[in-house]
């Protein structure tokens, strides 16, 4: 992991400094728009949007159920529309975000049981949890698709 | 009981840890079960491993994406009035979700 990418001190740090200097006033507090974005301190902004990308899943989650408890018609429709391009590929984004935050998640479970807080773990898992996250969503998919073609 | 923070920070981590296996069981289950009819489908949600996990599943989900978005408006609406609107709208929202599948689970366990 490259030192630079575990660098997460604003940028505006050195300019803020700079301003005062000229007399001019620094900067109130760190804002998003301050933060280089890295590949680690983009964990935490996705799992966030992952959060509420789930948060559509389990109304999805809740539709499709409801579908199948109305009676057939309805759960017939609600498979051609999942079972459509579309429906697919809306499924393959909601299978990425949920195993992306179950993923994430549970490296947020492991740093409050106080381990893996160094620079380092945060930079070597947050590597970690994008790879495994992305191959298992393959996997699942790839178990998908076998098992229709089955 | 702790203070409500406190509450919050808790119940967010302990339905994360029941989240992790059962939502592991429902991607397999998923998978397998994308191609059931009808009929196939209400045998695999009413059989009581199926309908008992999934009545824990949402009951734990409902109650995450409650605290999860909750903290979502907390972080970005400012305003009092609109805040406490921001809060029960997502407190709403999850009822909403909660009840409709859970409701979905007891009806098809009792027609089929
Ligand atoms: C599958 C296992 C899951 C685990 C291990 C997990 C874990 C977590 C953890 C630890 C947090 C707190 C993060 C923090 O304090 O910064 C969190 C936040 C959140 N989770 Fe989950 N979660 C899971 C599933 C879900 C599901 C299924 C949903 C939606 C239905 C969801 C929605 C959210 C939301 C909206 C947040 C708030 C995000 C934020 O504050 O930035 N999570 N999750």
């Amino acid at each position: 992991m490259s030192q630079s990418s575990a660098d997460t001190r604003p940028r505006a740090a050195a300019s803020a400094v700079r301003m005062k200097r000229a007399g001019r006033d620094a900067p109130l507090s760190p804002h998003l728009s301050i933060w280089r974005w890295t590949p680690v301190n983009t964990t935490s902004i996705l799992h966030r949007a992952t959060g509420i990308a789930n948060a559509a899943g389990a109304t999805l989650l809740a539709a499709w159920l409801a579908c199948g408890a109305i009676g057939e018609g309805a759960y017939d429709v609600a498979t051609a529309i999942l079972g459509s391009p579309i429906g697919l590929l809306i499924l393959f984004a909601f299978t990425l975000s949920v195993i992306y935050h179950m993923t994430n998640g549970i490296r947020h479970l492991i740093w409050d049981s106080g381990h893996m807080i160094g620079k380092a773990g945060r930079g070597t898992s947050a590597y970690a949890v994008y790879g495994i996250a992305l191959v298992l969503t393959i996997l699942v998919w790839i178990a998908a698709f076998t098992l229709a073609g089955a | 009981m702790a203070s409500k923070a406190t509450n919050h920070f808790v119940m967010q981590r302990l339905t994360a840890m029941i989240q992790v296996p059962l939502v592991i069981w429902l991607i397999i289950a998923v998978v397998g079960h994308a191609r059931d009819t009808h009929a196939e489908f209400l045998a695999w949600v009413s059989s009581p491993l199926t309908a008992i996990l999934l009545v824990v599943l949402i009951l734990s989900i409902s109650y995450h994406l409650r605290l999860g978005l909750g903290e979502v408006v907390d972080d970005y609406v400012h305003e009092k009035k609109r805040l406490k609107t921001g809060q029960t709208l997502v407190s709403l929202y999850a009822l909403a979700v909660g009840a409709v599948a859970l409701f979905s689970v007891i009806a098809i366990t009792l027609i089929a």
